[in-house]
C-alpha cells in the first residue's frame, strides 16, 4: 500500500514539474533521506495545495507554504551539482548518470 | 625496525611526485614512490563515486584550527592523488604573476621569471594532453555562453584545459559529460590514465599504503638520511635514502617536515588556496547555458592583469557550461500562481536560458597567519595531526571581488543584466604554500625546489610558490615537478651517495 502511494506521488511530482520520472524519483528519494519525518506531512499539505480546488478553497498565503515547504526540501541541490538543470532540460534521464552537454 | 634501501625516495604519487619520478625513470634512476592510498582503478572510481578506498592510512590527518573558520580542504589518498579528482583547467601563470614585488609593490616575486620556467610549460602541456591555443591538441571552441562574454570581457580565450579536444594516448575526447570529477570516459588527465607507465616502469617502485611518518637526518652537514614509514599493516620500516624529494600537497608536506624537525624560516605558512566566488547574472537575452564541448571552455582576463594589481587582486573569470542550478524560487512561484505540467516547465527553463554561472579565481596575498602547525592530538598511527589554520580572506582580495561584482553588469549590459548575485568564498582545494621557494633567509627551498638546510631534500608541488595567482595551479606544479625530475636526473644519485652515504 505505502509503495503504491509512493508510486502514486512520484507520478504526481514527474507531471505536475514536467520531468522525467526517474529524475522526480531520485529527488524524492534524497529527500526522504534528509527528512524522513516531517517530510511526509509536507508532502501531503503540497498535494492538497497543488489540487484543482486548491486555488479557490485555500488561503493563498497557507496555499503558498505548503508549496514552499515541499518543494524547497525537493529541490535542495549542492551548488556544484549541475545534473538537475541538465536533466531538467532533457539531456539526461537520471541524476546519477552523466547529465551532458549538448552541442554548441 | 626492518631497513631497506632506496636511491631517491619520492612522498606522494599526484601529478608533482609522478613527474619528478618519470624524469628519474626516463634516465634509468631507480625510484621508489610511497602513496598512502590505495590504487583505486578509474572504473571503481566513477561506480563508487569515490576516489579513496577505506583503510587505516586514508583517514585524512588535518584538522581545522578549533578557534578560526572552518574550509574544506580537499585532497586524494590514493595512486595518483589529487589528479583523480580535478576539473582540469590549466591555464598557465602570466609573466606579471612571477613579479608581483617588483612591478605592483606586494607579495612576493618567483625566484626565476616565466620565460624560465616557459620550456617546461610546453613539456608539461604534452605531458597532460592540454587542449588550447599553445598546445598541439587544438583548444575547445567557444560554447554559446563564450561567444556571449568573449566581445564584453576581454582579452577572452579558450581556457586551457587536460580534457582533450581529440584522443590522446588511450584517452578519448571529452565528450561534454560536464562530470568531471568522475569523468565517465576517463579522458580528463589523471596520473592513472595519463602516467601509469611511470608508476609500471621496472625503475620504479610504489609503495601504496605507506605512510612517510618522519624524515631521519644525520650528520652535521644537514642530510637526510631515511623515510621512516608505517604499512597500513602497522608495520614500521625504515627507508634508507640517498636523496628524498617530497610531493604531497601543501598541507601534507608541511606536516610532515614539521613533525621531523624541519621547522625553519617560513615552514608551515602562507598557506594559500583559491577562495573562488560564483557569480549568477541574469540577463534579458538567452545566452545558452547546457551547451559546449566541455566543463569550460573560455577564461576571461579582463579583470586579472594590470597596475591594479597594487590594490586589489587580479581575478581569473570563467563561465560554468551546465549553467545556473535549476531556478528554485521561479519553479515554486509558477507552482503558487497554478501553473503546471509543460507551461511550468517552459517558464522555468526559460529563466534558465536567461542565466549565467561565472566562477571568479582571485589571487590572494600570503600570509604568515595562515599555517601549518602540528595539533597536540595524534592520528590512528600516534603522529600529530597537522592543524590549519586559515585567515579570512584579506581586503585586498575582497575589494577584487566586490569591484567585479559591481562592474560586470556595466560590462555586461548588451545583454540585459537583471541581477548579479554572488556566493563567496568557496573553497577551491588547491593548497598552496607552506614551503615556499625563495632565496632569502626565511625561504624553505631554494629555486630548484632543494631544502635550504638538507642538501638530498627536495620538495614538489604547490607548497614550494612564492604566491598564488588567480590562474589555476595544476599546470605550473606539472612544469616545476619536470623541471625538477630533469635536475635530478642530470645530477644523479650516485653523486649524492658519493658525498656522504646516508644513515
Amino acid at each position: 500500500m505505502r509503495k503504491l502511494a509512493s508510486l502514486a506521488f512520484e507520478r504526481r511530482i514527474a507531471r505536475l514539474l514536467a520531468m522525467d520520472r526517474a529524475v522526480a524519483r531520485e529527488l524524492l528519494a534524497a529527500a526522504w533521506r534528509r527528512d524522513n519525518h516531517r517530510l511526509m506531512l509536507r508532502a501531503v499539505a503540497f498535494v492538497l495545495a497543488t489540487t484543482r480546488v486548491a486555488s479557490r478553497v485555500m488561503p493563498g498565503a497557507i496555499r503558498e507554504r505548503a508549496i514552499r515547504g515541499f518543494m524547497g526540501r525537493l529541490l535542495v541541490r549542492p551548488m556544484d551539482d549541475l545534473s538537475l538543470p541538465l536533466a531538467y532540460a532533457g539531456h539526461a534521464r537520471t541524476l546519477d548518470s552523466p547529465s551532458g552537454l549538448l552541442p554548441s | 625496525m626492518r631497513r631497506i634501501s632506496a636511491d631517491t625516495v619520492v612522498i606522494g604519487s599526484g601529478f608533482a611526485g609522478t613527474l619528478v619520478a618519470r624524469g628519474l625513470a626516463r634516465a634509468g634512476q631507480p625510484v621508489t614512490i610511497l602513496e598512502r592510498g590505495s590504487f583505486v582503478p578509474w572504473q571503481e572510481q566513477v561506480r563508487t563515486r569515490r576516489w579513496e578506498r577505506e583503510g587505516p592510512t586514508t583517514a585524512h590527518n588535518h584538522e581545522c584550527d578549533p578557534d578560526g573558520r572552518p574550509w574544506e580542504w580537499e585532497y586524494v589518498y590514493g595512486v595518483g592523488g589529487t589528479s583523480n579528482a580535478w576539473s582540469g583547467n590549466t591555464p598557465r601563470l602570466l609573466p606579471e604573476d612571477f613579479e608581483l614585488r617588483s612591478r605592483y609593490g606586494i607579495a612576493r616575486d618567483w625566484p626565476f621569471s616565466y620565460e624560465e620556467l616557459e620550456p617546461h610549460y610546453a613539456e608539461a602541456e604534452a605531458a597532460l594532453g592540454v587542449a588550447g591555443l599553445r598546445s598541439a591538441l587544438p583548444p575547445h571552441p567557444f560554447s554559446p555562453q563564450d561567444e556571449a562574454l568573449a566581445p564584453l570581457l576581454e582579452p577572452f580565450i579558450p581556457m586551457p584545459q587536460a580534457r582533450p579536444t581529440v584522443a590522446v594516448r588511450g584517452r578519448p575526447a571529452c565528450s561534454g559529460a560536464a562530470d568531471c570529477m568522475y569523468c565517465p570516459e576517463d579522458s580528463r588527465f589523471t596520473v592513472l590514465n595519463g602516467l601509469f607507465d611511470v608508476l609500471s616502469h621496472p625503475g620504479v617502485e610504489l609503495l601504496d599504503e605507506t605512510v612517510a611518518a618522519r624524515l631521519v637526518t644525520a650528520g652535521s652537514r644537514g642530510r637526510v638520511a631515511a623515510v621512516e614509514c608505517i604499512r597500513a599493516s602497522g608495520e614500521r620500516f625504515a627507508i634508507d635514502a640517498d636523496r628524498v624529494v617530497v610531493a604531497a600537497n601543501a598541507i601534507e608536506s608541511a606536516g610532515l617536515l614539521l613533525r621531523s624537525g624541519m621547522d625553519h624560516g617560513d615552514a608551515g605558512r602562507n598557506l594559500l588556496d583559491h577562495r573562488f566566488a560564483d557569480v549568477v547574472v541574469h540577463t534579458d537575452t538567452p545566452v545558452g547555458p547546457g551547451r559546449g564541448s566541455s566543463l569550460t571552455t573560455g577564461a576571461s582576463y579582463a579583470y586579472y592583469s594590470g597596475a591594479f594589481r597594487s590594490e586589489r587582486a587580479g581575478v581569473l573569470i570563467y563561465p560554468r557550461n551546465p549553467g545556473a542550478g535549476l531556478p528554485a524560487e521561479t519553479m515554486m512561484r509558477e507552482l503558487v500562481a497554478g501553473r503546471r505540467g509543460a507551461a511550468l516547465r517552459r517558464a522555468v527553463l526559460d529563466d534558465w536560458e536567461r542565466t549565467l554561472r561565472l566562477v571568479l579565481s582571485p589571487d590572494e596575498l600570503p600570509n604568515p597567519a595562515s599555517r601549518i602547525t602540528l595539533s597536540p592530538r595524534p592520528d590512528a598511527f600516534g603522529l600529530p595531526l597537522n592543524r590549519v589554520e586559515f585567515s579570512e580572506p584579506s581586503e585586498y582580495q575582497q575589494r577584487a571581488i566586490r569591484h567585479v561584482v559591481e562592474d560586470l553588469p556595466k560590462r555586461l549590459a548588451p545583454l540585459g543584466v537583471r541581477d548579479v548575485s554572488l556566493v563567496y568564498p568557496r573553497g577551491g582545494s588547491h593548497s598552496i604554500g607552506t614551503l615556499r621557494m625563495g632565496t632569502d633567509p626565511d625561504a624553505v627551498v631554494d629555486p630548484d625546489g632543494r631544502h635550504r638546510q638538507y642538501e638530498n631534500l627536495f620538495v614538489a608541488g604547490g607548497a614550494v610558490f612564492p604566491s598564488l595567482s588567480p590562474s589555476h595551479p595544476t599546470l605550473t606544479i606539472a612544469a616545476l615537478a619536470l623541471r625538477l625530475g630533469a635536475s635530478l636526473a642530470r645530477e644523479g644519485s650516485a653523486s649524492c651517495v658519493a658525498l656522504e652515504p646516508g644513515g
